[in-house]
């Protein structure tokens, strides 16, 4: 489904730029490579506004950031985001970080394991705190299918937290 | 009552959507029913987890997590233009200190990396309107008017995309895609044509 196209699709990107780089933040952990991805999504955007504009344009951006967030975790070897300076401040602010990272880590991971839809729902609905009726028009949804979709992707990332706290206590055990 | 009610109604607990009455028959239904009360627990801790990654100045507490009834927060602008939060006071980073020639030496080589692309870009995109890079290349022309005076009213636009590329260029201290987004933006300009 399309719409016509806007007269300029850089500032219609604008609108929505700050959240494009939240959410390839939350997933990458990194300025830098969260900058990256919005660029390459902002290219992405441009062209397929010249094809057809998105009828939901959110929505649009919210799946194909999430997607090159991902591949671009998955291409790249990891690296601790407490190369941030803000992070470096100390053992405490060190051990901070890399609690955040494990947890990005095993978000992101959780997040691959889903389908597209579930990652864009559970997404709107945690981070952009949308309502179930707005994701569903979003998403052309019925809001009972918002729900179950919601429900399996935050069972999944909960179950998968789990198991990845359940490792680490095996190998450190008392750490957490 | 079903699984698939039980699960509605989990979801709206949730996401804080159930209305007075559904409320307060859910909370009656976890009380009644601890395996139920444990899974609510265990999906608001992986919320709070998952909300604990939100962006710097994305303006949420880290993991803070609304309880059903309260007041949605309104959300604040997220950092994009400044890049990350500007780091606290006392913990400036040694390495920068002590690297000021690099530092600098790598700020006028980008400077000079951008202005070569942009006179790349330039060369890439002479003899074309510079409003069909960025929007449609197939509406057609107007007819006897000179190629200046038609693109003299969108230069701006295609002014701005280049002055936006450049600035998250510049402001990177390591790799980019600027000259990949160009060559992109041009590729797919001879495409589309």
């Amino acid at each position: 489904m399309s719409t016509p196209k806007p007269a300029d699709p850089a500032a219609e990107f604008e609108r929505y730029r700050h959240d494009v780089y939240a959410w390839a933040y939350r997933l990458l952990g990194r300025h830098h490579d969260a900058l990256d991805v919005a660029q390459d999504v902002f290219l992405r955007w441009v062209r397929q506004v010249r094809k057809a504009a998105p009828a939901h344009p959110r929505s649009w951006l919210r799946r194909v950031t999430i997607n090159r967030a991902i591949d671009l975790r998955r291409s790249t070897r990891p690296e601790p985001a407490t190369a941030d300076v803000e992070e470096r401040a100390g053992a405490k602010a060190e051990d901070s970080a890399l609690e955040r990272d494990e947890l990005r880590a095993a978000v992101a991971a959780a997040m691959i394991e889903l389908s597209e839809m579930q990652r864009s729902v559970l997404t709107a609905k945690v981070h952009d705190e949308l309502t179930f009726a707005q994701i569903a028009a979003e998403h052309g949804l019925a809001v009972p299918t918002v729900k179950t979709h919601y429900l399996r992707a935050l069972r999944a990332v909960r179950d998968r937290l789990e198991r990845d706290r359940l490792e680490r206590d095996r190998a450190a055990p008392g750490r957490s | 009552m079903s699984a698939v009610n039980r699960d509605e109604l989990l979801a709206g607990y949730l996401g804080d959507e159930l209305n007075e009455a559904e409320r307060v028959r859910f909370e009656s239904m976890m009380a009644d029913d601890p395996e139920l009360a444990a899974e609510v627990q265990s999906l608001r801790r992986t919320i709070e987890s998952m909300r604990a990654l939100d962006a710097p100045g994305s303006g949420r507490a880290p993991g803070s997590v609304r309880a059903p009834g309260s007041v949605r927060a309104p959300r604040s602008g997220q950092a994009f233009e400044t890049g990350h939060a500007p780091p606290k006071a006392g913990v400036t980073p040694s390495a920068s200190v002590s690297r000021p020639l690099r530092v600098w030496a790598g700020a006028v080589l980008r400077y000079a990396a951008v202005i070569g692309l942009a006179f790349a870009a330039g060369y890439f995109m002479r003899g074309r309107e510079a409003h069909e890079v960025l929007t449609d290349v197939s509406a057609p022309r107007p007819a006897g008017r000179a190629s200046r005076e038609i693109a003299r009213p969108v230069m701006p636009e295609a002014g701005e995309w280049l002055q936006r590329a450049a600035e998250v260029y510049v402001s990177r201290p390591r790799g980019s895609s600027f000259a990949r987004s160009l060559v992109a933006i041009a590729e797919a300009g001879e495409e589309d044509q």
